[in-house]
């Protein structure tokens, strides 16, 4: 690549437009709903507008070649800026110069103060034995009558904007490895079912399992309200020729299943098939209660002669746990429909005549379980990526590199001493740091004998 | 309960904080600064009890489900409150800059409002996807970064109106704003420290993602929206370093992006949907 080319690539003018850049293609992605079928699209667009937001492949804006390649260049565009900077902060960390350089404006602290007379090295000895007590140990350089000392605090927290750059490289990574090589997909169960490929989530083939994924069993509980959900919880076991490996493992949200590299995520549930209520019909006495299990909508008859028919089933009520609205015809004919709940069998008991007294025993409800899996083996690069940016963000915040300069001339009978401070960031403390050291240093000075 | 009481309390604190830093900017009486930043603190103090209160309550009210007060909007809105005026007492108290209540009070007793005229302060127990030890880091370190969000578009409002250079025959005035540079610093800081958090809020929720839901990225609006953030806030931070962008341009980024955390937070949950719904109204 020519000169002028490399640099604009390494820029920060380049930076800037690919960042918003990427902002505005998300903000379009959230705006402009994604990936719904061509029928949906017609009914919220006008024809036109379709095929403008298509081409410009604003239906899919997280895969669209633009939007990769802003990526792309954003990625190069960290390359080959930390490429470029790196070798002349790595310098600068390895031997600070001898005498401060033309600061910038604003980031520069500089005082002056004078002691009596006495031989420059002697000076020089006690500035450096104070700096290295109270800022750095100082390096110690002379120009005839000259002496000038250098330190450097934090110095290392100036790479810290390399880890930073490094790390969205590694997450960046991560990500496409993930895209190429991982893979997502569900696999619905039914309890008792065992299934040996996952639906993929981009829509093509199946992806095949080495192993049988069978689902024991699933189970939902809910708090006594009765309506907000408290556990779903799939018990799993993993088969490998037909044999378990795993088994009874429960997958619930937020603990998912790892194996083979492989992670089971608990996604959602359904009823597999019609719940089977159980109720305890007691006739009038002496004759013994028998027990009846139906499904909503089917009728047993009930001897000596009258009819009980499932009306509706809830799993859960309120505080009054599973429930089933019933309707009774009694021998007589006269019909009357009731709930009956688990939590309180005796509801009916006080208030209720009826020819027939019901009881709510117990409901099956057979199941299936949807499990999300996701295989991806750019997760490593992603983790330390995370960890890396985390760790140089939190650096360049905690620290900050602080360079210190005192040179010592004579002038007339006395020496003056000059303190030279320079910071990059947090001026105001950094102006009362160096305030603050140039005056203890002049005192310590002062206190020699 | 009792955290409501003080929740109250906290509400009219910051309503005369309000009033005394109003009366402050008008008058420039330091001493209405001072008291302002007192009834402030008074508010903070009442807050943070009523806070604790409420989690306290909610291990009375649902035994072992109790929870962080951080789960549902109501909450959100409070702790937002309670991030803000941190915010702006920890900058008042390393800058002395009363000035910065005047802006950053009213936000803070807007949220407070608005939680108590439309937040539902029942008591829940949690669904099963927020049960979970990222709640807590997630959602405090991304209110936090909010919290420095503000406080950077605060001073940089403060920037805007202070026009450089048009003041120097109103010695007033002057002493009303701080330096420009002073200001320059402290919203480059406050970012910072946003950038840091609003970070550590995104890895901390990609992570918890990756757990919950199998996928540590999966674009939904939320993600999205808070990429969006970082990336205005990643721009403010390196357009800094380039030549002609400083002062007033920095400044409009910071209110862009403080639009665009606003949105993050409650434009995805009341206009678009996604996983996050959970945390609307």
């Amino acid at each position: 690549m020519t000169e002028p080319l490399l640099r604009y690539f390494a820029s920060l003018r380049l930076t800037l437009p690919l960042l918003f850049g990427l902002a505005l293609g998300a903000v379009a992605g959230t705006v402009i709903p994604q990936n719904l079928s061509a029928a949906d699209y017609e009914r919220l667009y006008s024809p036109s507008l379709t095929a403008i937001l298509k081409t410009l492949q604003l239906f899919d804006v997280y895969r669209s070649w633009w939007f990769i390649a802003l990526l792309g260049l954003l990625a190069l565009n960290l390359t080959l800026c930390s490429w470029q900077r790196l070798p002349s902060v790595w310098n600068s960390l390895r031997r600070m110069p001898s005498s401060a350089p033309p600061g910038q404006p604003g980031k520069q602290f500089v005082q002056t103060f004078s002691i009596p007379g006495e031989p420059p090295e002697v000076a020089s000895a006690a500035v450096g034995a104070f700096l290295k007590k109270r800022f750095a140990s100082a390096r110690r350089s002379g120009h005839g009558e000259t002496l000038s000392l250098a330190a450097q605090r934090g110095a290392w927290t100036r790479l810290a904007v390399f880890a930073i750059h490094g790390a969205i490289l590694l997450v960046l990574a991560g990500g496409v490895i993930g895209v190429l090589w991982g893979f997502q997909g569900y696999a619905v169960i039914a309890e008792g079912e065992t299934v040996h490929e996952l639906v993929s989530r981009r829509g093509d083939q199946p992806i095949p399992l080495a192993f049988g994924l069978r689902c024991d069993a699933f189970s939902v509980t809910f708090h006594d309200d009765g309506r907000r959900p408290k556990e779903f919880k799939s018990m799993v076991s993993i088969l490998e020729k037909g044999e378990p490996v795993l088994e009874r493992r429960p997958i619930t949200v937020n603990a998912p299943l790892s194996f083979a590299g492989i992670n089971f995520y608990q996604s959602d549930y359904g009823p597999a098939a019609p719940p089977r209520v159980s109720l305890r019909v007691q006739p009038p006495l002496p004759a013994a209660p028998f027990e009846v299990i139906l499904s909503p909508g089917e009728t047993a008859p009930l001897p000596p002669g009258g009819k009980l028919r499932l009306l509706r089933f809830a799993a859960s009520y309120r505080d009054l746990g599973p429930t089933a609205l019933v309707e009774v015809v009694a021998p007589g004919g006269e019909s009357y429909s009731l709930p009956v709940f688990q939590n309180r069998p005796d509801l009916d008991d006080a208030h209720r005549s009826g020819y027939y007294h019901i009881r709510f025993n117990r409901f099956e409800q057979p199941y299936y379980t949807v499990l999300m899996a996701s295989y991806d083996p750019g997760l490593g690069l992603v983790w330390s990526g995370f960890i890396l940016l985390a760790a140089g963000l939190t650096m360049t915040l905690l620290f900050s590199p602080r360079r210190l300069w005192v040179t010592i001339s004579p002038d007339a009978d006395r020496l003056n001493i000059t303190v030279t401070g320079e910071w990059r960031r947090n001026t105001a403390a950094a102006t009362a740091f160096f305030g603050h050291l140039a005056q203890e240093l002049e005192t310590e000075l002062g206190k020699r004998e | 309960m009792a955290s409501f009481f003080f929740i109250n309390a906290a509400t009219l604190f910051l309503f005369a904080a309000l009033l005394l830093f109003l009366l402050f900017t008008a008058g420039r009486n330091s001493r209405l600064g001072r008291w302002g930043r007192t009834a402030a603190a008074a508010g903070f103090f009442c807050l943070t009890a009523g806070l604790a209160l409420r989690w306290r309550e909610s291990y009375l009210l649902l035994g072992a489900e109790g929870h962080i007060p951080l789960t549902n909007f109501y909450e959100s809105l409070l702790f937002f409150s309670w991030t803000l005026i941190l915010a702006y007492l920890f900058i008042d108290f390393r800058f002395r800059l009363p000035l910065l209540g005047a802006v950053v009070t009213p936000l803070a007793l807007l949220s407070l409002l608005a939680a108590q005229l439309t937040g539902d302060a029942a008591i829940h127990p949690l669904v099963p996807a927020l049960k979970s030890n990222w709640l807590t880091f997630h959602v405090v370190t991304c209110f936090l970064g909010y919290a420095a969000f503000a406080v950077g578009c605060a001073t940089a409002i403060l920037y805007l109106i202070r026009q450089p250079g048009k003041t120097p025959g109103r010695p007033a005035a002057k002493s009303l704003f701080p330096e420009a540079e002073l200001l320059e610093e402290i919203h480059y800081q406050a970012v910072m420290v946003g950038f840091l958090l609003l970070t550590l809020g995104i890895l901390t929720g990609s992570a918890w993602a990756h757990r919950a839901w199998g996928s540590y990225w999966s674009w939904d609006p939320k993600e999205t929206w808070s990429l969006i953030v970082w990336l205005i806030y990643a721009a403010l931070l390196h357009a800094r370093m380039i030549r002609g962008w400083s002062g007033k341009r920095l400044a409009w980024l910071s209110l862009l992006g403080f639009a665009a955390t606003l949105f993050c937070w409650l434009g995805v949950n009341l206009l678009l949907p996604g996983l996050h719904s959970y945390g609307g109204m």
